[in-house]
């Protein structure tokens, strides 16, 4: 009995979200009257939330039974071998299991953020007027949040029994070349898991 | 009987905080021609932050359980034996070959330098974070400043990875801890059973056979 079985799917769960795109802001105050009162205020917000969530479960089972069967001479007047023997009882299995996680995409929009085209702010105060009071405050903001959430469990069971019969010779006159089988188990396991964030 | 049970598990939970402060805009600020006893103020606050929290588990578990028995051979009250009358050869195998390998890339993060003028605020370091960039901003050129890399670009000490497991991972792991719990209870009774089945058909085989003989 051989089973493979994917006991969990994968899930993306991506959030990505933009508010205040980063843009230059310009702002140019000129010819303002005496005693005025002049402000501006400019918020420029960008914002990015990404998070991966990924579970890959993989059981592999392998069960393998193999027997030859006895061999039982008896009363005979002569019993030599090349036929009369038990024959092999062998088990072999390979199981190969490659897991691989990638959030890459993920990181890379990290390197985006700090590699991205720069803002630029340009402020200009011109021909302000006698006691007036001008004010200008720009506030610029960039925020990345990557949360990469990776589970993999794979199990590997392997089961195997072989066993050659049995050889008897009893109460014959002439016994010869009379052997029982080999009894072998072959198994190779590999296992590779990879994760990317 | 060969068994052989290898488990490899390991939990990794990297969290990195970058904070790049005092950030890659550049700012233009012009004052010309100001009135008398007038008041001028600009302030321009620029913060870029970014958080990487990765948490890796990763669990492989192998069991191999495996037997191999040749037959019994036997030559009795026979006036004349010869030749080979043997039983033949036992031999069990394996070969697990297991690879994990879990890469959280941290670095190469660059930034521009703020232009000239007005008020910069410049935010603190960030939570809890292994990386912290050069922290640039005010007056100057737009010459850009590369950030160091720092931190493990290919982590390989899961320990003390281990150590800094947030309680979030821990839940986690303890989640598929209790998970796996009753599959390996279920593996390890059914490889019990078999060595106990074995062993009984194997006496039953004998006592039948010194009975006939």
């Amino acid at each position: 009995m051989k089973a493979s079985v994917l006991r969990y799917a994968a899930i993306g769960m991506a959030t990505l979200s933009l508010a205040g795109f980063a843009a230059a802001s310009t702002v140019s105050v000129g010819t303002t009257g005496p005693d005025s009162n002049n402000q501006v205020s400019q918020k420029n917000t960008q914002k990015l939330n990404t998070t991966n969530n990924n579970a890959a479960g993989v059981t592999n089972f392998n069960a393998q039974d193999s027997e030859s069967g006895d061999v039982s001479a008896a009363k005979n007047t002569s019993v030599q071998g090349g036929l009369n023997g038990s024959g092999n009882a062998s088990n072999a299995n390979s199981t190969n299991t490659n897991v691989s996680v990638n959030n890459s995409s993920s990181s890379n929009m990290l390197h985006g953020l700090a590699s991205g085209p720069v803002p630029s702010d340009d402020v200009r105060l011109n021909l302000t007027g006698p006691d007036s009071n001008n004010q200008v405050k720009i506030d610029n903001s960039q925020t990345v949040n990557v949360r990469n959430n990776n589970l993999v469990d794979v199990q590997n069971v392997n089961l195997q029994s072989a066993q050659s019969g049995d050889v008897s010779a009893y109460k014959n006159t002439t016994v010869g070349g009379l052997s029982s089988g080999d009894a072998h188990n072959s198994n190779t396991t590999t296992t590779s898991v990879n994760i990317q964030n | 009987m060969k068994l052989m049970r290898m488990v490899g598990s390991a939990s990794v939970a990297g969290m990195v905080s970058v904070m790049l402060a005092g950030v890659a805009m550049a700012s233009d600020v012009s004052l010309a021609t100001t009135g008398p006893d007038s008041d001028q103020s600009v302030k321009i606050d620029n913060s870029t932050s970014a958080n990487i929290d990765n948490t890796n588990y990763v669990n492989v578990s192998n069991t191999n359980v495996q037997a191999s028995q040749t037959g019994d051979v036997s030559a009795d009250k026979n006036t004349s034996v010869g030749g080979c009358v043997c039983s033949g050869n036992a031999e069990n195998t394996s070969n697990t070959n297991t690879t994990v390998s879990i890469n959280n890339p941290v670095g190469g993060l660059e930034q521009g330098v703020g232009g000239s003028g007005g008020e910069v605020s410049q935010p603190a370091g960030g939570k809890g974070g292994s990386v912290l960039g050069a922290s640039t901003g005010g007056s100057g050129a737009g010459a850009p400043a590369v950030l160091p890399e720092v931190g493990a670009k290919f982590p390989v000490d899961v320990t003390a990875l281990r150590n800094a497991l947030s309680a979030q991972s821990a839940a986690l792991t303890a989640t598929l801890a209790d998970r796996t719990q009753g599959l390996r209870t279920v593996l390890l009774g059914l490889a019990v059973l078999m060595t106990i089945v074995g062993g009984a058909g194997s006496f039953v085989y004998a006592r039948r056979m010194q009975q006939q003989a």
